[in-house]
C-alpha cells in the first residue's frame, strides 16, 4: 500500500451494554501495520 | 494531523431515536476537523447538528435519504495531501459485501482510500493496495437482510490523517 508518505490511524469506538469499547488499526506508510488495543480482544482484520 | 469522524448508517428516527448519548458527548466543536458520512441521516435535526460540530463534513445520499438535505452526491473524492478519499453510501455495489465490488469502485474513482456503508457492521480491510473502510451504523440500526442476527451495535470510527503518526500515537 502506498500512502505517499502519509500515515492512517484508525480508531473503532463501539458502544456495547453501554460501555464504550476502543480498537486501534494502524496502518503505516509502507504498508498495513495492525495494532488493536481492545479491551475484548478483538482483531477487526 | 486531521481528525476526521467516519460515520454513516443513522436512520434517525426510524431505526434509532437519536444518536447514542454516550458517543454525543464526544462531539466537542472545534475538535474535530472533517466529518465523513456514508448516508442514511434520514433527518435534517442531526444533519444540522452534524454540521455544527463540525463545519468541513462531506456526505454522500443513502438510500432512504430523501428527507435529508437535498441535493446530496452518490459519490464524493476527498482530499488529504496526496491521499484520495472516496466515499459512497454502499446500495449500489453489488454485492455490497462482496472484495471485488469494492475493488472495482475503488479503481473506478481512483482513491487510495475507499469508505462505503449500507451494510450496518464495521469493516477494514487492506485490498490491492487500497484501504477500505466501513463505518457500520453509527447508531446501532437494524440492517434487515444483509446480517443474520440482524442488529449491529453503533460503531464510531475516527480516522487519523497525517505525516509521521507513529511518533505521535504508535
Amino acid at each position: 500500500m502506498d500512502l505517499q508518505g502519509m500515515s492512517l490511524v484508525l480508531y473503532i469506538y463501539t458502544l456495547e451494554n453501554g460501555q464504550i469499547k476502543v480498537e486501534k488499526v494502524f496502518i503505516s506508510e509502507t504498508g498495513l501495520t495492525v495494532a488493536v488495543i481492545s479491551e475484548r480482544g478483538v482483531i477487526v482484520m | 494531523m486531521v481528525l476526521i469522524l467516519v460515520i454513516g448508517d443513522l436512520h434517525i428516527p426510524s431505526r434509532s431515536p437519536s444518536l447514542p448519548a454516550k458517543f454525543k458527548k464526544l462531539l466537542v466543536p472545534g475538535k474535530i476537523q472533517q466529518t465523513i458520512c456514508t448516508g442514511n441521516i434520514t433527518d435534517r435535526e442531526t444533519y444540522d447538528f452534524l454540521r455544527s460540530v463540525s463545519p468541513d463534513i462531506h456526505i454522500v445520499k443513502g438510500d432512504f435519504d430523501d428527507v435529508s438535505p437535498s441535493g446530496l452526491p452518490t459519490s464524493k473524492i476527498i482530499t488529504h495531501g496526496p491521499l484520495k478519499v472516496g466515499v459512497i453510501h454502499g446500495h449500489t455495489l453489488v454485492p455490497s459485501v462482496d472484495p471485488e465490488a469494492l475493488l472495482i469502485a475503488a479503481r473506478e474513482m481512483g482513491v487510495d482510500v475507499f469508505v462505503w456503508g449500507g451494510t450496518h457492521r464495521f469493516e477494514a480491510l487492506e485490498l490491492e493496495g487500497r484501504f477500505f473502510i466501513n463505518p457500520g451504523s453509527a447508531t446501532g440500526a437494524i440492517a434487515p437482510g444483509y446480517w443474520q442476527e440482524g442488529y449491529s451495535v453503533p460503531v464510531w470510527p475516527w480516522l487519523i490523517v497525517g505525516r509521521n503518526l507513529c511518533r505521535a500515537l504508535c
